[in-house]
């Protein structure tokens, strides 16, 4: 087809369209964040000792390290759905927010700790079922930024996927703080940060090439 | 880059519906395109590469905020598309890994010599020597095989590897521009 047919095709094709919006896409990614865990929460299934969990800063730790990096995540994958913006410098950004978190969680590790086996207070079982609920929660989030991400123009698929997958695992893991009784930094860090590690690169393996437009 | 602010004018309209004004969009833009991607792709490339960013600025006109300069958007489009037609360029070469691979390749129309050069320095030496060989020079993989004390099979690899690694330097680049 020649440059004039085609041009001449997408003027007939053309409709009225709303222009995207960051804004928008925010507020929707946090409503449906917010809904998830309204949900979680009125189904009974925050933990039964949280009147003394949050007298403990490791609790606090997970949480506020939790909420910080779903939060960044969502506003860095959402701008980076705009052409105009390569989201490599965000994506430094974010790994340095976890690497600050990882090192405040040491910290609190080493400080408060109870002195018990590495392996004892790595709870594998537990943390294998903690890892499975993490991936589940992280759905939403995650649904729905692929959705925006499908619908935008990332220029960095592998980048921008490596961000949504990193962000809807923190928000899956934030949801799940509430109902999690393990307040360990090192079982934090190992099996919250391997979920979230694990969910950032299968999104990046696989939505960078259902994103290609 | 030129000021067009017109254009930011002209795809605000377009995104309201305004016919007229996108036929006269895409009608500048495809110049500025053609320009664009001829310092950048083998002109064999260049029409469909063109008509692909066209189709790309329709498909995607929506992520375009009128309240932002165009130009930056336009480049963001075109550029991703060209890196898209890099990346097919890179899988043919790797496909085509017969024989009689060599000769009649694009790779000394994409890039000037001294590009080519500063690039080819990023390679490994074994890999820097058959590319140049076999896709700038013409030799045969056999030939090249001879000039290098390479196998053949090695030959084809490192033209494979080198190719491969060539085009992710170019997309580093250009994505860091």
């Amino acid at each position: 087809m020649t440059n004039d047919g085609l041009i001449g095709k997408l003027v007939a094709d053309l409709r009225p369209i709303r222009p995207r919006s960051t804004r928008m896409e925010l507020l929707l990614v946090g409503v449906a964040g917010l809904l998830e865990l309204a949900l979680y929460l009125a189904a009974g299934t925050a933990r039964p000792d949280m009147a003394t969990a949050v007298m403990l800063p490791s609790f606090w730790w997970k949480l506020i390290s939790l909420a910080t990096m779903a939060a960044t995540g969502v506003i860095f994958a959402v701008h980076s759905f705009d052409p105009t913006n390569s989201p490599k410098e965000r994506l430094r950004w974010l790994a340095a927010l976890a690497g600050i978190s990882l090192t405040v969680g040491w910290a609190l590790n080493v400080t408060n700790s109870t002195g018990a086996p590495l392996l004892a207070r790595l709870r594998w079982q537990d943390g294998l079922a903690c890892m499975l609920t993490v991936i589940a929660l992280s759905t939403p989030v995650l649904a729905l930024l692929t959705f925006f991400m499908r619908k935008g123009a990332p220029v960095d698929g592998r980048s921008s996927a490596l961000i949504v997958g990193a962000a809807g695992a923190a928000w899956g893991a934030f949801v799940f703080s509430f109902h999690c009784n393990h307040d360990d930094p090192l079982y934090i860090a190992a099996w919250y940060g391997g979920a979230v590690g694990a969910i950032a690169l299968l999104a990046r393996a696989l939505l960078s090439r259902l994103t290609r437009w | 880059m030129k000021d067009h602010d017109n254009w930011g004018g002209l795809m605000a309209a377009a995104q309201a519906g305004h016919g007229g004004a996108y036929r006269r969009l895409l009608e500048e833009v495809r110049h500025w395109l053609k320009r664009y991607l001829s310092r950048r792709l083998p002109s064999s490339l260049v029409e469909d590469t063109v008509q692909e960013v066209l189709i790309a600025i329709h498909e995607k006109r929506h992520t375009y905020d009128p309240r932002r300069p165009f130009q930056p958007w336009l480049a963001g489009v075109a550029r991703y598309k060209w890196i898209d037609t890099l990346r097919r360029m890179s899988r043919g070469a790797a496909t085509v890994l017969s024989e009689d691979l060599a000769v009649g390749d694009h790779v000394n129309e994409t890039m000037n010599a001294e590009l080519l050069e500063r690039l080819m320095a990023e390679l490994k030496p074994a890999q820097a020597d058959v590319i140049r060989l076999v896709k700038i020079q013409g030799y045969s993989i056999e030939e090249a095989s001879i000039r290098t004390r390479q196998s053949s099979s090695l030959v084809k690899v490192n033209i494979h590897r080198g190719m491969a690694r060539l085009s992710k330097i170019i997309e580093k680049q250009a994505y860091d521009e």
